[in-house]
């Protein structure tokens, strides 16, 4: 078995997104800005419904304000951690209503809890910012009890599309080039390979789309700021000149505008895996049977 | 931070870390806030607590009376022994202090009862 050596890739800035997200924890409006986070949170809290079991200890993964563990309720687990990479934002998330919950500051990709003890880890719309996810994969591969269970969602490459589209031609057209602007985003396929080379099996992956209409691409950027789901890549390109700004929402509103406004598309891509374990049914393998000749 | 949270936490995050637990305690302020009992809860908890670690961090922050060196047989049945485990995992709770890891030294703050695992930018 080869034990490949993987690139760590340090596309984003881990300090940035923590400020962008201490910023945000004190933002008084931070509701108007919530719809999505808000969203996936209570389908992800959906999800682990669908699971038929008993959890007894589960840990929230990037938790932000705890838009999953606020639903969570005593039938479902005994005990929620919730983990943030921004201790600000982690002292105003909510927690469960009757599950005993406990805070940690940590970073996804360095998971502090010891071999075996967690029945479940669930992430709501922060993993599409770690760099390492191979290594946080593997981390809560660790962490996970066998048979334990590994849910989440994240955005996806086709999230933004309009906005990067819309950028990267005004750019081109104003400033003779273009960086990037929208963060780059992982594909479907590729969290199902990185699931599956970290240890996890019976894989379910499914995407899904939420399309959020803006008045403006000013509007659009400023709600991300909100949602603390601005860019953080060292790449990125700090400065958007005005006029720059204009010909992308002209572009913008010209490809993809209808009467509602301008359309921003987010693809999200929700995943289950499990760790291995030897109660859960494998294979069947059938062997034909050797014919025994005589000597 | 409660002793029931500690009991989890590792620092085998740390680069050439493997023997990170249990983190020790060094603990400025510590608390005893009354938690409503429920012995279901403990009874569940206990095969997924590390007993040891769990007596050294009561020690640690001084409320390591009233607790037996091992996990008594029963334990269902012995509502004392629950209440007095209870009391370790549930209401006894580290407001200010560090945690530090066992092999490095290297200390994580606690703050306002929250303890911070982040790692700083040369340690990554």
């Amino acid at each position: 078995m080869s034990n490949r050596q993987e690139t760590v890739l340090n596309v984003f800035d881990r300090k940035a997104k923590r400020l962008q997200r201490d910023r945000i924890a004190e933002l008084e409006d931070y509701k108007d800005y919530e719809l999505i986070k808000e969203e996936i949170g209570y389908r992800t809290y959906d999800r682990l419904c669908d699971i038929k079991r008993d959890f007894e200890v589960g840990v929230e993964l990037g938790a932000g304000r705890g838009y999953v563990s606020r639903h969570i309720l005593k039938e479902m687990m005994k005990v929620i951690f919730q983990c943030e990479l921004s201790g600000k934002l982690l002292r105003t998330a909510e927690v469960s209503p009757e599950v005993p919950t406990h805070k940690i500051i940590a970073d996804e990709e360095f998971i502090p809890f010891k071999e075996n003890s967690v029945s479940v880890f669930f992430s709501s719309l922060s993993l599409h910012w770690v760099n390492d996810l191979p290594g946080c994969f593997r981390q809560v591969l660790t962490a996970l009890k066998p048979d334990g269970v590994f849910l989440g969602s994240m955005f996806g490459g086709e999230t933004l599309f309009e906005l990067r589209v819309a950028l990267q031609l005004a750019e081109q057209e104003c400033e003779g080039g273009f960086g990037p602007h929208v963060s780059p985003f992982t594909e479907p396929n590729d969290v199902g390979n990185l699931l599956s080379r970290a240890g996890f099996t019976m894989l379910t992956l499914d995407i899904d789309e939420i399309t959020v209409h803006y008045p403006g691409i000013v509007e659009l950027m400023d709600d991300l700021k909100g949602m603390a789901e601005n860019n953080c890549a060292w790449n990125r390109k700090p400065m958007l000149h005005r006029n720059t700004l204009e010909v992308a929402e002209n572009k913008y509103r010209e490809m993809y505008g209808t009467e509602k406004g301008l359309p921003a598309t987010y693809q999200i891509i929700n995943f289950i895996g499990w760790k291995p374990d030897p109660s859960q049914v494998s294979e069947i393998v059938i062997f034909p049977m050797k014919k025994r000749s005589k000597q | 931070m409660k002793l029931l949270t500690h009991n989890f936490l590792t620092s085998n995050i740390i680069k050439g870390v493997t023997k990170g637990y249990p983190l020790q305690i060094m603990a400025e302020k510590v608390d005893v806030k009354e938690v409503e009992f429920n012995p279901d809860f403990v009874t569940k908890m206990l095969p997924k607590i590390d007993w040891s670690a769990l007596i050294k961090a009561a020690k640690d922050v001084g409320h390591g009376d009233g607790l037996p060196e091992a996990v008594i047989e029963n334990p269902e049945s012995n509502e004392e022994f629950l209440k007095a485990a209870h009391n370790a995992l549930m209401q006894v709770e580290v407001i200010e202090g560090k945690l530090v890891c066992p092999e490095s030294q290297r200390e994580f703050p606690i703050n306002n009862g929250i303890p911070n695992m982040l790692l700083n930018e040369d340690e990554v």
